[in-house]
């Protein structure tokens, strides 16, 4: 059994993590991203789910809006999925944080399979839409394609 | 069973395909089809062969009021690996220490255990269970429960608090040695009355001095020690569990009656009860500890109310239980006045009737007024027997000792 503070660890790293990706977009994004973690900070509010997931869905539709054939752009897409994908996680494991045990050792794998499979997804459909609609992907992120593809491989792996 | 996830889901999908028509913007489509595909990963992730049973352990049925439980949770799963919610039933009035769920993935075969603390911090019975197993993908999307129905039942004692020597007459006594003084001539250490030695009389018991005074043998007689048999009346009638001062009016009272039968039983006597109120029901007067067990089972499941007035059920109940001249303990918050009907039927029929006066301090007006009202019973019943006007937050025991009309010697406070 562990603590649930690992979790919301991992979701503020995440969250520092994509503020490396809007470096050039800075002003806006810093000031959800630090709504988002001084929420994480100021934990178990009444509304803290639900405004974490308002503001990880409108990053998630600012960066998809704002599609590039760049490696930060599919970086900024594929975080924003992520961070996404992690708060439905949370709220779907902490919500009733104080009635249960969570046994993280064991969710930890599935999370990350899940996590990869969002990479899987996300990636390959924005750079398939992106050749289809004449935006022409550079070698490099068909590279980084191929690597996550690799590394959803391995998850799938570690999972049988 | 979808759930508030799928429901966040479905809103996403929506307003962003909505946005995408609005805006006339190709790119939303992408987000559009990615949630599509995320909500249909999850939803065929739930395993279709979902095989699992559980067992509870509890390390006792009986306990105490403060008293702490250890529960251990055993789910075994004999169908696919499932990632599953896990979460024990336990009653709301019961103090959970530890969460008394898990969140976990339970492999093929599995057998996983938890341990959950709860304390106790009402008298009553309790049912433990059943466990309840919610399977559902990692996103929380869909879930299945399954309610496995295995159940624990476990009781709850007042608290007793018995600090004290209860030494009180009686008129009738039963042909058992006990601790209560009787008519007869025993054993006792109580002495009686002088006697001329006859032959076969102890020689321990002659009295040298007054057999000098007299010129001829003399020898003491003492009184014989037997038990009593009694009945513990607990009134309830005219309570509610809606504010707090009667709640810890009843809750007093309870605890007194469970010190009060302790005692009496730790001093060989038959003890018998009767339970007024919402839950009415009594016990034949019997002795030893499988008699306080029984006393203390009915006393868990004492509650406030009024079905009948005291007067009918007693007067009914006790030339039943005990016979004329036994003691009876009619400890009362002195709510009903019904109380004064039922005292004077029962000295009638030749009982010795003490009325408890359970009194909790309040500085609310309310019950100062509730209180005038009450003191008017007390006023009443005082004119045809024993009242004693006992201080919920102190002994029973010394309250009753402390009335010099029921002491038979000067009470004395056990540390």
């Amino acid at each position: 059994m562990y603590s649930t503070s690992k979790l919301k660890i991992l979701l503020f790293i995440l969250l520092l993590i994509q503020i490396i990706f809007w470096i050039d977009n800075i002003s806006l994004m810093l000031s959800i991203f630090t709504t988002q973690a001084l929420l994480i900070l100021t934990i178990n509010k009444k509304y803290f789910y639900t405004i974490m997931l308002i503001l990880s869905f409108s990053v998630l539709i600012y960066a998809t809006l704002n599609i590039e054939t760049s490696i930060l752009s599919i970086l900024r897409i594929t975080s924003s999925y992520i961070v996404y994908t992690l708060i439905i996680i949370m709220i779907n494991l902490l919500k009733e944080e104080k009635q249960y045990w969570i046994d993280l050792s064991k969710l930890i794998p599935k999370i990350f399979f899940t996590i990869g499979i969002i990479i899987l997804f996300s990636v390959s459909i924005i750079l398939l839409s992106a050749s289809t609609l004449s935006i022409q992907p550079s070698y490099i992120d068909t590279i980084i394609l191929i690597i996550l593809i690799a590394i959803i491989l391995a998850l799938l792996a570690s999972q049988t | 069973m979808y759930t508030k996830q799928f429901s966040i889901f479905i809103i996403a999908i929506i307003s962003t395909l909505l946005l995408a028509i609005i805006l006339e913007e190709w790119k939303l489509y992408l987000v559009v089809i990615i949630l599509i595909s995320e909500l249909f990963f999850s939803m065929i992730n739930i395993p279709e062969n979902i095989d699992i049973s559980a067992n509870i352990e509890i390390n006792g049925e009986r306990f105490y009021i403060n008293d702490e439980a250890a529960i251990k949770v055993l789910v075994h799963n004999k169908g696919d690996t499932v990632f599953a919610k896990i979460l024990l039933n336990i009653p709301s009035n019961v103090l959970a220490k530890d969460p008394h769920g898990l969140i976990t993935i339970l492999k093929r075969n599995e057998l996983r255990k938890f341990d959950i603390r709860i304390k106790f911090i009402e008298r009553g019975k309790y049912e433990i269970g059943p466990v309840n197993i919610i399977v559902q993908d990692i996103l929380g999307t869909i879930i299945k429960v399954i309610s496995i129905p295995i159940i624990k039942k476990v009781t709850v004692f007042p608290l007793i608090r018995s600090y004290g020597i209860l030494d009180l007459e009686a008129r009738r006594t039963g042909p058992w040695p006990g601790s209560i003084i009787s008519k007869r001539l025993g054993t006792s250490m109580e002495f009686h009355a002088l006697k001329d030695y006859i032959t076969g009389d102890d020689v321990r018991k002659i009295n040298w001095k007054a057999s000098a005074r007299f010129r001829r043998l003399i020898s003491n007689e003492y009184e014989s020690e037997n038990v009593t048999d009694s009945i513990i009346v607990i009134d309830a009638n005219n309570l509610t569990s809606k504010t707090e001062y009667e709640k810890r009016t009843l809750e007093a009272c309870v605890s007194g009656a469970a010190a009060l039968s302790y005692e009496l039983l730790a001093q060989g006597n038959r003890v018998g009860l009767i339970c007024l109120g919402g839950m009415r029901n009594w016990i034949k007067p019997g002795f030893g500890k499988r008699q306080l067990l029984k006393i203390l089972y009915m006393l868990a499941e004492v509650k406030p109310g009024k079905e009948l007035p005291a007067d009918q059920v007693l007067l009914l109940l006790t030339p039943y239980m005990i016979k004329s001249g036994s003691k009876i303990f009619f400890i009362s918050p002195l709510m009903d006045e019904s109380i004064i009907g039922a005292v004077e039927d029962l000295i009638r029929e030749g009982y010795s009737v003490i009325v408890i006066f359970a009194l909790c301090d309040s500085s609310d007006l309310s019950i100062e007024i509730l209180n005038l009202q009450r003191n008017i019973i007390k006023h009443n019943l005082l004119q045809i027997s024993n009242v004693v006007t006992w201080d919920c937050e102190t002994n029973i025991i010394k309250a009753l000792m402390m009335n010099t009309k029921l002491s038979r010697r000067r009470y004395h406070v056990q540390h």
